[in-house]
């Protein structure tokens, strides 16, 4: 698990410093900087995978812009990029230079620090006298290969190094555009969700799991599968599987349950579908972000699937997930209470500078809710909670 | 206090043109100092323009909030959970309220104390009563140590004929802040200076920030803001 983070000196964000739990929930308004804070982890953890680059960083979900620095008026032209993670037992810090804007080389390691307890694994100072290995090339990565698997070090910076940027698109959830960014078990836009739906059925466990979040989810939920074709008509090579749902309403001429493909599908169950592999699925990252996870989703149906996320995912102890919501509702289903889910704004400043700030559940708003029945959601709204725009 | 704390200020005012106005204003008081300001009313729905969540607007909304609040919070404003966020809350409205009733805003309000006016000059005859209003509405006998309240005379539109035509007759006459209509008088400048729609007033909210130190020269409503809320920050921690 990664138990802070610091991110300096990366586009909106002069400073911003998190104390994660296991679920963590970030709002704010469009263009506070919710997006560039997971793409400054993105670019830590590209850093802990031993290189970094437009590519790169794009393979991890972040957008195809060229602006890193910071540019307000008062930033130095040439600030670095300061990043660093901790975990329980280790820890990596790194200072990136990134390309002259509008060029797409590689960054530059200035510094790299990791760190198990209180052990120096590496330890890269430009000052020192590494200056003469190539700066392209984070050390980390390559020492991670001398390293036990099965050592702290090497789970934390594996962890770290997995990170992605998952934004599904509703053309790639129904199969309709390949997705570039594919891997197991997902691509970042949605592409191989069939596929994964498919490798979640296999196990009896997991199958259950995703059979009980549609029925709760959907009313009108009469069963699902995953299409494929097979046999000696099957054509070479074989077209990718598609899911198909039924509705429980719905008959054929014989009097069947109808299936609907991908195109027919409500797109707010393949959501629903892609949010539940990337929390069941064994092949999912360690550590991840989610954007726009409740697109066209209906703020109950939000709310509830929020509680089914931290649910499962608190179940698992095994994964670490960062999700930015603009739905209230979604507030609604977080157990606050718990330690191991948080909730963060991010405001920008009067200067325009990102701020990312905890909302903790003081007494204070405790007694309110215990009287008044006031609802995080509401709380949002009105304004207490921070992350809203002037409009 | 740490010159790196982030300082988060809650504005509940009339209408979002007081908003950009005192944005701009508060945001010149603290440069510098990294500032969060966010505007908690008006919050308007379309339908109803008042509902859970959503006040309405003028001095009726800003009323209706404070009364939601005060009823969130056992009774008064002070101590109420959004303290926990906001380190200073602005609470706006405009003098010419204490000319109205609460019939005129569609309020049931047995308290009698609207309307309010006394004679102006001074004006502070009547802004001082107005304050106690204000503060009946949140619950308080006394402002409260991170609330401010503003209360430009007649309305904020004063502040802004201040800042931008200082050369202005009704402004070189020292009763603008008994003019009942300042308002209008920005609305029936020459074609190139007038200002009328929420557009004008926010592309001119960084000139009257701008000349802030004279507004607050003419304007005694101005100046006592200014005092105020530089008070209440210089007691933050």
């Amino acid at each position: 698990m990664i138990k802070s983070l610091h991110i300096e000196s990366f586009k909106s964000i002069e400073l911003a410093e998190l104390e994660l739990g296991q679920v963590n929930v970030i709002i704010g308004a469009n263009g506070s900087g919710k997006s560039n804070l997971l793409e400054g982890i993105a670019l830590l953890a590209a850093a802990a995978g031993g290189k970094v680059d437009q590519s790169l960083l794009m393979w991890r979900g972040c957008r195809s812009g060229s602006y890193y620095r910071p540019l307000f008026q008062d930033s130095a032209l040439d600030a670095n990029a300061r990043l660093s993670a901790e975990g329980a037992n280790a820890s990596y810090r790194v200072e990136l230079s990134s390309p002259k804007e509008g060029k797409l080389g590689a960054w530059h390691y200035q510094k790299e620090m990791l760190r198990e307890g209180k052990k120096s694994i590496v330890d890269r100072r430009t000052a020192n006298g590494s200056a003469s290995r190539d700066p392209e090339s984070g050390l980390a990565a390559l020492r991670l290969a001398e390293i036990a698997p099965s050592a702290p070090v090497s789970i934390f910076l594996k962890s770290l190094a997995a990170f992605s940027i998952y934004q599904p698109d509703t053309p790639f959830l129904r199969g309709a555009v390949e997705d570039r960014s594919i891997r197991e078990p997902l691509g970042l836009s949605g592409g191989r969700l069939a596929e994964a739906v498919d490798e979640l059925t296999e196990k009896k466990e997991t199958g259950s799991q995703l059979m009980a979040e549609f029925k709760r989810a959907l009313s009108w939920f009469g069963g699902f599968g995953v299409m494929k074709l097979k046999g000696e008509k099957a054509p070479e090579p074989a077209p990718p599987p598609m899911l198909a749902f039924m509705d429980k309403y719905f008959r054929n001429d014989t009097g069947h349950f109808r299936l609907l493909g991908p195109g027919d599908i409500n797109e707010g169950a393949l959501y629903l579908a892609f949010i539940m592999v990337l929390c069941l699925h064994p092949k999912a990252p360690a550590f991840f972000a989610v954007e726009n996870w409740d697109h066209g989703m209906n703020p109950r149906l939000v709310k509830v699937l929020m509680q089914n996320i931290c649910t499962h995912l608190l179940a698992t102890q095994d994964r670490q997930v960062l999700l930015t919501t603009h739905n209230p509702m979604a507030l609604d289903g977080l157990p606050l209470n718990d330690e191991r889910v948080r909730l963060f704004t991010v405001d920008r400043t009067f200067a325009g500078k990102t701020v990312v700030s905890r909302v903790v559940i003081d007494e204070k708003l405790r007694a309110l809710a215990a009287r008044d029945g006031a609802t995080l959601s509401r709380l949002w709204i009105m304004g207490h909670l921070g992350g809203v725009p002037n409009v | 206090m740490s010159k790196s704390k982030v300082i988060k200020i809650g504005l509940v005012v009339e209408g979002t043109t007081d908003f950009k106005i005192l944005e701009a204003v508060i945001g010149s008081l603290l440069t510098g100092r990294q500032l969060i300001i966010t505007e908690l009313q008006p919050l308007l729905d379309s339908t109803f323009n008042a509902q859970p969540g959503s006040t309405g607007v003028g001095w009726p909304g800003v009323y209706r909030w404070c009364k939601q609040a005060v009823a969130d919070n056992d009774g008064k404003l002070s101590g109420h959970v959004l303290f926990s966020r906001y380190d200073v809350l602005v609470v706006q409205i405009d003098a010419d309220v204490a000319r109205t009733t609460y019939q005129k805003g569609h309020i049931q309000d047995a308290s009698g104390d609207l309307p309010c006016s006394e004679v102006c000059p001074p004006c502070s005859a009547t802004t001082n009563k107005l304050r106690s209003v204000m503060l009946r509405w949140m619950g308080e006998t006394e402002t409260p140590h991170h609330v401010v309240l503003c209360t430009p005379a007649q309305a904020l539109e004063s502040w802004v004929l201040a800042a931008l035509f200082p050369e202005d007759a009704l402004v070189q006459s020292g009763g603008l802040e008994c003019q009942r209509n300042p308002k209008g008088q920005l609305r029936n400048r020459p074609r190139a200076e007038k200002i009328s729609t929420p557009a004008d007033y926010e592309a001119k909210a960084v000139e009257v920030a701008v000349e802030w130190k004279n507004v607050c020269s003419i304007c005694t409503e101005a100046q006592r803001f200014n005092v105020d809320f530089t008070s209440a920050f210089s007691r933050l921690p």
